[in-house]
């Protein structure tokens, strides 16, 4: 090799290891570069996820709000739950995600849940939609073994769920709610709004009711409707001092947990939206309103020695004692005819305008929706005003005759009745119908019923109650139906200080052997007031004693029979 | 060489104080994480209330109530009758078991004002219905029923009234004389030579001065 040739190839390998370093060291640069890139990628991706992400998020959740319910609960005077929202899960499946075989699937589904039809489960599995539900509702049980199934398709979904744990009891009055948490009847509706305040979320609505009264109510109208047949029955107990409304019961009754299996029939709340004549429960009213306007005195004498004849129709007693009676006497043989004389007296004005006060011409107003107007006489002459008189031709709910009759026995002050508790320390408004004295003789005479005339059948031992019996024919097409009545024992008690009044109607009861074939309210609606109030009386702090009474001697002086016995 | 010294301190002292304001942070950290995993037992625990209050109402409702009385207990409401009202109308009981029950009666025209006068030592037991009677009651006290006071309370003996009388009784207990007959002028009966105030045994006076005792207690 010469050494031109030797440098030439060493200037060569120089410059190829020139080449070669510089490659290397571009590589070198190269996956630096990709390693700074790899970190500088994760630290941004890192930024993008704690801060960014967060910043998009928003502020986390306030899980103290979550703890609120969807739905403000309703609870008693005593704090017993009425109603309340519970998240509850209910199955739904998505088709599209399913991944097992979705008739084996719908068998282990069955299996599970027992009451859902094979063919319906089947038919929701293999259906072409994205989503599709099951069953609403489901225990904690079978959603643990839902989850056991594994089936990712199958989705369990929390929902809000109006509950009513006393299941039938006070479910006209609390009413119910549709799917979607609207109130469709009753307080739920009166009071959606509240119900559904964001601000009172987790503050209950108290009642005035008492669920001990009620369920007593609702078990003694339930048993007498059974044993007298009848198609229907109302109660209410109310307290005469503040217009509470402790128990309001109508039935037939409704399971406000499962709207949909109930007829609409029971939907219909006889206490409040039935309208009824009354019968001889409104002599009460009638005599009240003579002794008060002064048209009457305790001694007068009316004249029932023959059925009185006016504008063609002919007014007869049903127990006709065919002689004179003293207004004592007219209350307590409950005589059609000396109520219709002393409703002339009093006057279809006088007459309207004390009704006008007790509330008997308008629908009451209560907390519910379903309020009643009374039906009253288009043409309110001499005639209308007799019969309104003792109770026919004017139709009123029992809720009216509660609160009238409060007003009777409480002293003469009408209170509006309630269904919310009213607070102990407020004075409660009133307005005043009838004089103190007036009260006390019509408790006098309420309690001569109870004592020895047709509401015998009422008078618990002790707890001395006073009251009412109304039977009267319901109005068919044409005139009256003889055997369709409508009974109702109005009473109240302790009758020496009354407390509260508790009324009684039966809707069509029939007679049987133990009541000789009657079905009149002294047979029918007087043993539910008796057995009621002797239920509810130690609930209500009233001690049953034999060692009080009202004072009627007084008043038996003014009755005839009462005045043959030996003293 | 100071001059590296300083610098590599000063990286040094650096790093070290990141090291410490990151654990410092950490920790921070768990603690909050700890109180939001509170905030979610309360949550939790809240909600579990909530259903078991409604899960307690539906078994404890009454008509529940009602069927398991009715199968296992069949207890029914007190009635008229069942309990003494204090211990006047208790040993009066025990002194006549077999007497009439005489109630007393109230006016029915009165007004509501007047039902809260001071109840008249008229109020406290009435014992007398038969021609004989066993204790020494205080004489202004004795009427026939219906004199026409009225009240309309339940506690309607003055506690006062009721301690005197317990202790006259319960005197006249202690000294077990023949009975005296406070209605002169009805015939005499024929009577047990026994005085019938033998029928309370020890027990019944043991509890009849420990009532006594009470009343007198409470003020």
């Amino acid at each position: 090799m010469s050494p031109a040739t030797l440098r030439s190839l060493r200037i060569q390998l120089a410059g190829q290891r020139q080449q070669a370093l510089e490659k290397s060291r571009q590589r070198l640069m190269l996956s630096i570069l990709l390693f700074i890139a790899v970190g500088v990628v994760i630290g941004l991706r890192l930024f993008d996820l704690a801060v960014l992400q967060a910043v998009r998020r928003g502020p986390a959740t306030d899980i103290m709000a979550t703890l609120r319910p969807a739905r403000a609960d309703l609870v008693d005077r005593n704090g017993e739950v009425l109603a309340t929202t519970l998240k509850v899960r209910g199955l739904a499946v998505r088709p599209d995600k399913l991944i097992s075989n979705p008739e084996q699937l719908a068998h282990r589904i069955v299996t599970i849940l027992p009451d859902l039809d094979l063919a319906f489960v089947k038919g929701q599995l293999t259906a072409r939609a994205k989503f599709r539900y099951l069953k609403r509702r489901l225990t904690p049980e079978q959603v643990a073994s839902i989850n056991a199934l594994g089936e990712p398709g199958l989705e369990l979904q929390e929902e809000p769920e109006r509950i009513y744990p006393n299941g039938k009891l006070a479910s006209h009055v609390l009413g119910y709610v549709d799917i979607d948490g609207q109130g469709m009847s009753g307080v739920e509706r009166g009071f959606n709004q509240r119900l559904l305040s964001e601000a009172t979320l987790d503050k209950p609505v108290q009642l005035a009711l008492d669920v001990r009264v009620q369920h007593a109510l609702e078990y003694e109208l339930a048993t007498a409707m059974a044993k007298f047949e009848a198609i229907g029955a109302a109660g209410v107990v109310m307290d005469v001092h503040t217009g509470e409304v402790i128990a309001l019961a109508s039935l037939p009754t409704y399971d406000p947990n499962a709207i949909s299996l109930s007829s609409t029939d029971t939907l219909f709340n006889r206490a409040t939206l039935g309208t009824y004549e009354l019968g001889s429960t409104f002599k009460t009213f009638t005599v009240a309103m003579a002794l008060e306007s002064g048209v009457s005195r305790i001694s007068d004498k009316y004249d029932a020695t023959v059925p009185l004849k006016v504008a063609g129709f002919l007014i007869h007693d049903d127990h006709p004692k065919k002689r004179w009676l003293t207004v004592p006497e007219v209350f307590i043989y409950s005589s059609n005819i000396g109520t219709a004389r002393m409703a002339e007296l009093i006057g279809a004005d006088a007459q309207r305008a004390y009704l006008k006060k007790l509330g008997m011409l308008d629908p009451i107003a209560l907390e519910l929706p379903e309020t009643a107007r009374p039906q009253v006489p288009k043409i309110w002459g001499k005639l209308a005003t007799m019969t309104v008189g003792y109770g026919h031709g004017i139709a009123v709910t029992p809720l009216h005759l509660a609160t009238a009759l409060s007003a009777l026995v409480n002293g003469g002050t009408l209170h509006a009745p309630t269904l919310l508790k009213r607070p102990l320390d407020k004075p409660i408004l009133g307005e005043k119908v009838f004089s103190q004295q007036t009260s006390d003789t019509m408790r006098a005479l309420m309690r001569m019923v109870a004592l020895d005339g047709t509401g015998k059948n009422a008078d618990a031992a002790g707890y001395r109650i006073g009251g009412k019996t109304g039977t009267a024919e319901k109005p068919g097409i044409g005139g009256y139906r003889k055997k369709a009545l409508i009974s109702t024992f109005a009473g109240a008690f302790p009758m020496d200080n009354p407390r509260y009044v508790v009324i009684a109607t039966l809707d069509e009861p029939k007679g049987n052997k133990e009541t000789y074939g009657y079905a009149t309210a002294g047979w029918v609606s007087a043993p539910i007031v008796k057995s009621v109030v002797q239920r509810i009386g130690p609930f209500l702090g009233i001690e049953p004693s034999l060692d009080h009474d009202l004072n009627v001697k007084p008043y038996e002086s003014y009755v005839l029979e009462k005045q043959d016995k030996p003293d | 060489m100071k001059h590296q010294f300083r610098t590599a301190g000063m990286i040094g002292a650096v790093a070290l104080s990141a090291a410490l304001c990151f654990a410092v942070s950490l920790k921070v950290g768990e603690r909050r994480e700890a109180v939001e995993g509170l905030k979610r037992d309360i949550a939790n625990d809240t909600k579990t209330i909530r259903r078991l209050q409604a899960e307690w109402q539906m078994r404890a409702r009454p008509l529940q109530l009602q069927r398991l009385n009715d199968t296992y207990f069949g207890l029914n409401a007190p009635v008229a009758g069942q309990f003494f009202d204090s211990a006047q109308t208790y040993v009066a009981f025990a002194a006549n078991p077999d007497r009439q029950h005489q109630p007393r009666v109230y006016t029915a025209a009165a007004s509501q004002a007047a039902t809260e006068e001071v109840i008249r030592p008229t109020q406290v037991a009435q014992v007398v219905s038969g021609p004989t009677v066993l204790m020494q009651m205080p004489q202004e006290g004795l009427s026939s029923s219906g004199d026409g006071v009225r009240h309309t309370r339940y506690q309607t003996v003055a506690k006062l009234e009721a301690a005197q009388s317990i202790k006259t009784v319960v005197s006249t207990v202690q000294a077990l004389a023949a009975p005296k007959i406070v209605r002169a002028a009805q015939p005499k009966p024929t009577m047990s030579p026994k005085p019938i105030l033998t029928r309370l045994d020890a027990g019944t006076m043991a509890s009849i001065e420990r009532l006594a005792a009470t009343e007198n207690a409470v003020p």
